[in-house]
């Protein structure tokens, strides 16, 4: 698996992807039916403009060793420019070939890649019997503080395990 | 369920809904209308939000991938500032479609579209 190439685009673009949803139409309005946790299918656009021969030789050949839309990959997280919308270690595919547009001197080119793999909105929190390590920063979608959380069991003997849903999420 | 995000749009269009109903003609012309239920289907509400910072824009995000297309949700009364709209009681939003950012050197746009949909029970 590859990465894809780590220089910071000039714009970017994308939507937030959708949840596992069946719909029906109804003359009451739609009924919808979830199917899974996941929301995917984020498509993302890359636009650089000004790059040089070599920069744009790197983007090309990252597009061929993934044979088009074959292979899935990483970005890394500077692509997003700070934004959070979905997981750093999501999986990407290229969703259509890139637009180079070549000036004679610079080239811009364009990217649209598809996540394959965004949000789970599942969590499962497992006690257990492993020993408390320290406390760091945790964010997501669902909750926001510090892990681990911690669940107290009935006894040292029991094994306690806590299943948080969001958003509607059911296991 | 939680309220769309405290944001006050920059854009903002309202369509409204309408029952669902079936116009039938009549061989003199006339024109008979047969309502299929007791809803308004269609309010559509599309937003638009330029410069927002990143958590705003995390706001929008984190809402809509615990919402989405399922879960229904209100309006918080700053998006509907100064439109004096109305809507049915009881009536709440899902999105239409994934909200749309663009990402230029900072300057955080997204475009947002709502619908209103009648309570049900399954």
């Amino acid at each position: 698996m590859t990465v894809f190439p780590t220089l910071v685009p000039n714009e970017i673009g994308f939507d937030m992807g959708r949840a596992n949803i069946s719909e029906v139409s109804t003359f009451a309005g739609p009924v919808r039916f979830r199917h899974s946790k996941a929301v995917n299918n984020q498509v993302l656009r890359i636009v650089y403009r000004g790059l040089s021969q070599t920069q744009v030789a790197t983007l090309r050949q990252h597009y061929y060793e993934n044979q088009a839309s074959l292979s899935y990959f990483t970005v890394p997280v500077d692509i997003w420019g700070g934004l959070t919308v979905v997981s750093p270690s999501s999986l990407y595919r290229y969703a259509s070939a890139p637009e180079e547009e070549h000036t004679g001197l610079y080239y811009n080119v364009s990217f649209s890649l598809r996540v394959i793999d965004g949000i789970n909105l599942l969590y499962i929190l497992d006690c257990g019997d492993a020993s408390l390590p320290a406390t760091t920063a945790f964010s997501s979608f669902a909750f926001v503080g510090y892990q681990p959380f911690t669940l107290n069991g009935a006894g040292a003997s029991v094994t306690a395990t806590l299943v948080l849903q969001g958003g509607g999420a059911s296991q | 369920m939680a309220n769309f995000p405290a944001l006050n749009p920059q854009s903002r269009t309202y369509t409204p809904g309408a029952a669902p109903s079936t116009p039938l003609g009549a061989l003199d012309g006339d024109e008979l209308m047969v309502r299929h239920a007791n809803v308004v289907n269609g309010y559509t509400l599309r937003l638009g939000f330029t410069g927002l910072t990143q958590a705003q824009h995390f706001e929008i995000t984190s809402h809509y991938m615990l919402h989405g297309r399922f879960e229904p949700f209100d309006l918080d009364p700053i998006t509907l500032l100064g439109s004096g709209l109305t809507f049915p009681s009881g009536y709440s939003w899902i999105y239409v479609k994934a909200p749309d950012t663009t990402y230029t050197p900072d300057v955080i746009s997204v475009s947002v579209e709502l619908e209103l949909v009648a309570p049900y029970t399954l």
